[in-house]
C-alpha cells in the first residue's frame, strides 16, 4: 500500500495491467521495453496517487540518494567549468557529466549580446532538455515569460553548500517546512535550492566583494564578518538538520548560531 | 548465519556499505552513474567498474578473478539500459578475511559471498537500479552435511565448497544468478544444497529487508 | 573523469575571507588538528581503524618470514604498500597512479620507512637465511585531506599495536618453530622512534597574483587541512618529527616561497603536537594492552616473582 516499504523485486501494489486506469510512473519505477511490465529498481517508500474518477494514476518511490539524474523542467544550480562553442558547460554535481547552457538561453541574448559568466561561477537554471542518451541542456530563462524569473547568475556573495537529494526535495517543494522557517528567526536570508542538492544561501549582505568596498568608514571588522559567519552559521545549521529529529531542532540552531 | 551490517558510511562517493559476516569484513563504495571514460563509454548502457582489492597486499589475479565473477552477477541485475553512457564504479575493500597458513588452499567463498551481500546494500544506499534484489550463501558439504557461512576450519574439512547466489523476486528466491563450486560433489547433493539454499536464502532476504527499513526510516528521520 | 570537478568560487571566496578574518570553515584553530578516533582490532594484532576528522582509513601489518637482501643478510624486510583506489574519492583513478598519489606514499615511506623507524636487526632470524618480513598496507577509506598526517600516524600506531608469533630454533639452527599465537603470547616489534608527520598549507589571500611571495609577510598557514582547504591552497609543507626533536624528512615541492625562519617557527611550534600524538599512540596502546590481559586472564600465568 503507499506509504509502505518496497524494495526491488517486489511487485507493485498497483495493477498494471489494467487498461482502464491511466499509469504514469516516476522515480524509482522502471518500465521494462521487452517485457512492458514495470517493476521496482529502487528501495523506498512506494507512493501510488489515483485522481477521484480513477481513471490516471501517478507511481512512484520516495527514497534518499545522492546523485543527481537530470529531468526536464528541474530547477538546477550549476557551477560553470567552460565553453565549448556557443555554450557553457556546466557541472551539476562532482564527477557527472557536464551539461550544456547555451549562451542563446538568457533573456536578451543576442549574437552581439552575451552573458558574461566566468568559471567557477554559479547559476541558476532549469533542465530543458534531459535525454539520457545525449547532453542535457540548461536555461536560463522563464519559459513563460520569456525573463529572467529568477534564474542566471547566483552571484559570489552567497555560499553553496550540498545537501541530500531527499532534503533538497523537501526545502524546495514542502510549504509547511520548519526549517527554513525556524532559520529565519535567526537571521534575514536569501536561498536558492537546486534539486540536483545543491544551495545557495546569502544571510544578510553576505560577502562584501572586494570591487564595491575597499574600505568601510564607521564599520568596524566585527560588523563585516557577521554576515559571513550567519551565511555559515546557516549553512552548518541545515546541513546538520538532515541528520536529526524533529525536537532537537532548536538546539541544533543554537548551535550552529552560538559564534555569531 | 547473521551478518552485521551499516550503510551511507563514507561521504564522497554516492553508496557505501560495510559487511561483517563471520570472519570477514569488508567495505564497499558504488559512485554512479558518473561520466566515464572515452574506453568505458558503452552507447546504451551503462558500464561497470569494478576494482577488488585484498585485506593483504597489493591486488594480483586472484582478485581479477573475483571482480570477473561479480561482475557476470551485477552486469545482469543492475537496470544498465537506464544509464547509457555513464558509469557506475564499484570498489570492494577487504578489510578482515580468514588467510589459511602456508601450504594450505587458499579459499575465496567467504570473500566472494561477503563482496556480493555487501555491495547488494552499497548498490541500494546509491540508489543504482536494480530489477530485483539478491542474497548469497557461502556453503561446505561435509559428508552430505551442509554448514552455511563455514569457517576456515570448516572449509579445511570439507567435501566441496560452494557460493550461490539467488535473485529475490516478491520475496521469495526466483533465478539462480552465480553458483560457484569446488571439490568432489555428487549430482544428487548438488539438487538438494540448492533446494536447501534456497530457504537459507530467503532468511537471508528477511534480514536484508529489516536493515533496508530501518535505513529508510533513518533517511527520512528529519521528516516530521 | 577525474577532470569533473570544479569549486565554485562562492565556497573559495567564502573560504578565504573567512581565512583573513581568522575564522576557519570547521571552527578549528589555524595550528589545531583534527582529533583521531581509533579503533584497534580485538581480535587479531596489527589492525587498526582510524578516523581522522572524516579522513577514514585502515592500516594492516602482517609478517611472514623469507630470505633476507643479500647484501644485507642482517637485517629484516619491510615494506609500506599505500595505493589509493576510487572509494576514498572518485577523482582518484584505479589505475593509474597520480602525482598527488605518489607523493603522498613517497613522503610516509621517507618517514616511516627510510627513517629506521623499525629496527630491521631486531626482525634477524639466522642472518642471511631467514628474516621476518614486514609488510603494512595502508587502505584509505574516504579522503578529507591530509592523507600523509593521518596515513603516518596509522602506521605508526599498527607498528605499535603488532606482535610477531614467537619462534624457537631448533637442530642448531637447521629448523624455526613459529609458535602459533595460543601457544605462546607473540612478542611486540622493535619501534626505535616515532615520526608523526604535519603538513602546513599556505594561502596568500592578500595578494591577488597567486605564487607570489607578498611584501607584507602576511601569508596565512593551516595545519591539516581538510578536503577545500587543501583544493584551495597555494602551496603545502610536510614537517616530519620525532619526541627527540629529531627532523625526519622535510617535503615542500613548489608551490609559493615561505620565508626561511617561517619554517622555524612551525617545526617549533609543531613539537606539543608532535608530543601529543606520540603520547596517544603509547597510551591507547598500553590502555588496549590491559584490557586485553583481563579478558584473556594472562595474571594466571603470570610468574610468581615479579623482579
Amino acid at each position: 500500500m503507499s506509504g509502505s516499504l518496497i524494495i526491488p523485486g517486489d511487485s507493485l501494489p498497483i495493477d498494471s495491467r489494467d487498461s482502464e486506469i491511466k499509469t504514469t510512473i516516476g522515480p524509482g519505477i522502471y518500465k521494462n521495453p521487452q517485457t512492458q511490465s514495470i517493476i521496482p529498481t529502487n528501495a523506498g517508500v512506494i507512493n501510488v496517487q489515483q485522481n477521484k474518477a480513477k481513471t490516471t494514476q501517478l507511481v512512484y518511490v520516495e527514497s534518499n540518494s545522492k546523485r543527481y539524474i537530470p529531468q526536464t523542467n528541474d530547477f538546477v544550480i550549476g557551477i560553470v567549468t567552460g565553453v565549448v562553442g556557443e555554450a557553457y558547460k556546466v557541472l551539476l554535481q562532482d564527477f557527472s557529466t557536464a551539461v550544456l547552457l547555451s549562451m542563446m538561453a538568457f533573456p536578451n541574448a543576442t549574437k552581439k549580446n552575451r552573458p558574461n559568466l566566468k568559471i567557477g561561477q554559479a547559476v541558476y537554471a532549469r533542465v530543458s532538455q534531459a535525454i539520457p542518451e545525449i547532453e542535457t541542456e540548461l536555461e536560463c530563462i522563464d519559459p513563460t515569460t520569456g525573463k529572467e524569473g529568477g534564474f542566471g547568475l547566483l552571484d559570489e556573495s552567497g555560499y553553496i553548500f550540498t545537501v541530500n537529494l531527499n532534503f533538497a526535495r523537501e526545502l524546495l517543494f514542502n510549504p509547511n517546512s520548519i526549517f527554513l522557517e525556524k532559520l529565519a528567526s535567526r537571521c534575514k536570508f536569501e536561498i536558492a535550492i537546486g534539486i540536483n542538492g545543491k544551495v545557495w544561501i546569502k544571510c544578510g549582505e553576505g560577502i562584501k566583494l572586494e570591487k564595491e568596498t575597499s574600505e568601510e568608514e564607521g564599520k568596524t571588522p566585527r560588523e563585516n564578518t557577521r554576515d559571513l559567519k550567519s551565511t555559515l552559521a546557516a549553512a552548518r545549521y541545515l546541513t546538520k538538520c538532515q541528520k536529526i529529529s524533529v525536537e532537537s531542532l532548536d538546539q541544533v540552531l543554537d548551535e550552529a548560531f552560538k559564534n555569531v | 548465519m547473521t551478518f552485521q551490517v551499516r550503510t551511507s558510511l563514507l561521504e564522497n562517493v554516492d553508496g557505501s556499505a560495510e559487511l561483517q559476516i563471520g570472519n570477514t569484513k569488508v567495505i564497499t563504495s558504488v559512485t554512479g552513474p558518473i561520466e566515464p571514460k572515452a574506453r568505458q563509454d558503452l552507447p546504451n548502457q551503462a558500464s561497470l567498474e569494478i576494482v577488488i582489492r585484498p585485506a593483504v597486499d597489493l591486488a594480483s589475479t586472484r582478485e581479477k578473478l573475483l571482480e570477473d565473477k561479480l561482475r557476470s552477477l551485477l552486469q545482469s541485475i543492475i537496470v544498465r539500459y537506464k544509464y547509457p553512457r555513464q558509469l557506475i564504479q564499484i570498489v570492494v575493500q577487504f578489510l578482515v578475511s580468514d588467510t589459511s597458513s602456508e601450504g594450505e588452499i587458499d579459499y575465496t567463498s567467504n570473500e566472494l559471498n561477503a563482496a556480493i551481500n555487501c555491495c547488494y546494500f552499497a548498490l541500494i544506499d546509491a540508489g543504482v537500479a536494480l530489477s530485483a534484489s539478491f542474497a548469497s550463501l557461502s556453503i561446505s558439504l561435509n559428508d552430505g552435511k551442509a554448514t552455511y557461512n563455514p569457517s576456515l576450519v570448516d572449509l579445511n574439512k570439507s567435501d566441496s565448497h560452494h557460493v550461490i547466489c539467488f535473485n529475490i523476486v516478491k520475496g521469495k528466491a526466483d533465478k539462480i544468478l552465480l553458483l560457484e563450486s569446488q571439490g568432489d560433489i555428487e549430482e544428487e547433493e548438488l539438487f538438494t544444497m540448492i533446494s536447501n539454499a534456497v530457504s537459507e536464502c530467503e532468511v537471508i532476504h528477511q534480514q536484508q529487508r529489516k536493515f533496508i527499513k530501518e535505513k529508510v526510516d533513518n533517511d527520512y528521520v528529519w521528516k516530521q | 573523469m577525474s577532470k569533473n570537478i570544479e569549486v565554485s568560487t562562492n565556497e573559495k571566496t567564502y573560504f578565504l575571507e573567512a581565512l583573513k578574518s581568522g575564522i576557519r570553515l570547521d571552527s578549528r584553530a589555524f595550528d589545531e588538528i583534527r582529533q583521531p578516533e581509533i579503533t584497534l582490532s580485538k581480535k587479531e594484532y596489527g589492525y587498526v581503524e582510524l578516523d581522522w576528522g572524516t579522513t577514514k582509513l585502515a592500516v594492516r601489518v602482517s609478517a611472514e618470514i623469507r630470505k633476507p637482501y643479500e647484501d644485507r643478510p642482517f637485517e629484516g624486510l619491510f615494506m609500506i604498500n599505500c595505493e589509493i583506489s576510487s572509494m576514498s574519492w572518485p577523482h582518484f583513478d584505479n589505475q593509474k597512479n597520480s602525482n598527488d598519489e605518489v607523493l603522498i606514499a613517497r613522503i610516509i615511506e621517507k618517514a616511516i620507512r627510510r627513517s629506521n623507524s623499525l629496527d630491521l636487526e631486531s626482525l634477524c632470524i639466522i642472518a642471511g637465511e631467514k628474516v621476518w618480513c614486514i609488510t603494512v598496507d595502508l587502505n584509505f577509506l574516504n579522503y578529507d585531506g591530509n592523507f600523509i598526517d593521518a596515513g603516518c600516524f596509522g602506521v605508526m600506531l599498527a607498528l605499535h599495536h603488532f606482535k610477531k608469533p614467537d619462534i624457537s630454533i631448533v637442530n642448531g639452527g637447521e629448523d624455526i618453530i613459529v609458535h602459533d599465537v595460543n601457544e605462546r603470547q607473540p612478542v611486540p616489534l622493535s619501534v626505535l622512534h616515532v615520526p608523526v608527520c604535519l603538513t602546513y598549507s599556505f594561502y596568500n589571500p592578500g595578494n591577488k597574483e597567486s605564487n607570489l611571495k607578498g611584501e607584507d609577510d602576511d601569508e596565512i598557514y593551516l595545519l591539516d587541512a581538510n578536503l577545500l582547504e587543501e583544493q584551495n591552497r597555494e602551496g603545502s609543507i610536510v614537517i616530519t618529527l620525532n619526541k627527540n626533536r629529531e627532523l625526519i624528512q622535510l617535503s615542500k615541492n613548489g608551490g609559493i616561497p615561505i620565508n626561511a625562519n617561517v619554517l622555524l617557527e612551525l617545526s617549533f611550534k609543531s613539537m606539543k603536537i608532535v608530543d601529543r600524538l606520540t603520547e596517544k599512540i603509547k597510551e591507547v596502546i598500553k590502555k588496549h594492552e590491559a584490557e586485553r590481559y583481563e579478558e584473556l586472564n594472562l595474571r594466571l600465568l603470570e610468574v610468581g616473582a615479579d623482579r
